[in-house]
């Protein structure tokens, strides 16, 4: 108990550090993983072909992103994709969402460090996006050394744990 | 009581062999580590299931088609042929190891660019395989050609022969080649038509191309 007390101007009494997930804002840099993700804006549209070509009845939302590979090895587009999700919309999302270079359309499927793309994220909706903000969260994607139970090591591994989570306005284009 | 200590001394020794065993043996990295066959630009590099070569090198921030397609950095074009020995063959671990011993892998982004080849057995087969690479992966780079794709433990082709091809480029061309803005036509990869001009089948190939 002394010593408990005793500690108490170095902190031995406070609480636990308030912890949370990072706030996500247009134009700052997120890390998923290995891969340092700037979303710019999110953006809903009926279709964006030729890459996504939704039914009628459905959208697209699009985060507009430039995204860089850190590190020193190449990694597949997965380990950004799977961590990447949208909701606030009252609609259905799919959780498979497409990666594709915005300049010619074509898509990404994995990457080699040091090259900075600009890259739209797609999240097809069952329909339009009701209200006029898109929560967007990543979950924390960790790197393993080395891991007993599996011959896996040396691998980024998705956690059940938001790393981040914002709030962006949505630019509607038809 | 004899047999007590028999049994006993059996598990020491066994267990001492055991340690002389993991002692002495490469049974991590090198028992891991692949077959390296090294070759340069139009060499063939053989290997136990196929024959490689690469017939052409190319820098380019573009690749053209419909759409065209933009590197993030340059796109270096490997165009390759590959022969099938004794077996129908999948080759798909083609990436690329700098001066550096980096390693940068395929992209699938531009057209009729391609990750692997389905090789028929003794058919010639045409493959353009393109990496989109930063600046410092043009020195000294090399095409590494295997069957197992490449993962970052590099677990897919242990023990397998890997073919490894100097493309030439040296630190001193890195500038020139980073600066060339011509965008490149790439040819549909696939097996190679026995009339193509160069075939060894065709009547007109040369002598020592029919061999």
């Amino acid at each position: 108990m002394a010593a408990l007390l005793a500690s108490a101007p170095f902190g031995g009494l406070a609480g636990p550090a308030a912890s949370g997930p990072e706030t996500i804002s247009p134009g700052k840099p997120l890390m998923v993983g290995p891969y340092e993700v700037i979303i710019d804006k999110v953006v809903e549209l009926p279709d964006l072909k030729p890459a996504v070509s939704p039914q009628p009845s459905q959208r697209v939302i699009v985060l507009d992103t430039r995204v860089t590979l850190t590190g020193d090895r190449p990694e597949y587009a997965v380990t950004l994709k799977d961590n990447v999700a949208v909701s606030g919309g009252g609609v259905k999302v799919d959780d498979n969402p497409g990666l594709y270079f915005v300049e010619d359309a074509t898509a990404m499927s994995n990457f080699n460090p040091g090259l900075t793309y600009r890259l739209a994220l797609t999240f097809t909706t069952s329909g339009p996006w009701q209200g006029d903000t898109v929560t967007v969260k990543s979950n924390l994607v960790e790197f393993r050394e080395q891991d007993s139970a599996t011959l896996d090591p040396n691998a980024w591994v998705s956690r059940d744990e938001v790393r981040g989570q914002g709030t962006f306005t949505l630019e509607r284009r038809s | 009581m004899r047999r007590g200590i028999a049994t006993a001394a059996f598990v020491i020794a066994a267990m001492g062999l055991g340690r002389l065993i993991t002692d002495h043996m490469p049974l991590t990295d090198a028992a891991d580590k692949p077959f390296i066959q090294t070759g340069a630009v139009d060499e063939t590099v053989a290997l136990d299931y196929a024959d490689v070569t690469v017939t052409g090198v190319h820098v380019t921030p573009t690749i053209m088609g419909n759409p065209a397609s933009a590197a993030g950095g340059r796109w270096l074009v490997v165009d390759t042929e590959i022969v099938a020995r004794q077996a129908p063959t999948v080759m798909a671990g083609f990436f690329l190891v700098d001066a550096q011993d980096r390693r940068w892998i395929a992209s699938l982004r531009g057209p009729e660019c391609v990750t692997s080849a389905r090789l028929a057995t003794g058919v010639r087969h045409y493959a353009s395989i393109c990496f989109d690479i930063p600046k410092q992966a043009l020195d000294g780079a090399r095409l590494m050609a295997t069957r197992g794709p490449w993962d970052s433990h590099e677990s897919t082709f242990r023990r397998d022969d890997v073919a490894q091809i100097d493309l030439g480029i040296k630190a001193a061309e890195v500038d020139a080649l980073w600066a060339q803005k011509d965008a490149v036509n790439i040819r549909q990869s696939g097996p190679v038509a026995p009339d193509a001009p160069d075939a060894p089948d065709a009547p007109d190939a040369p002598e020592e191309a029919r061999q």
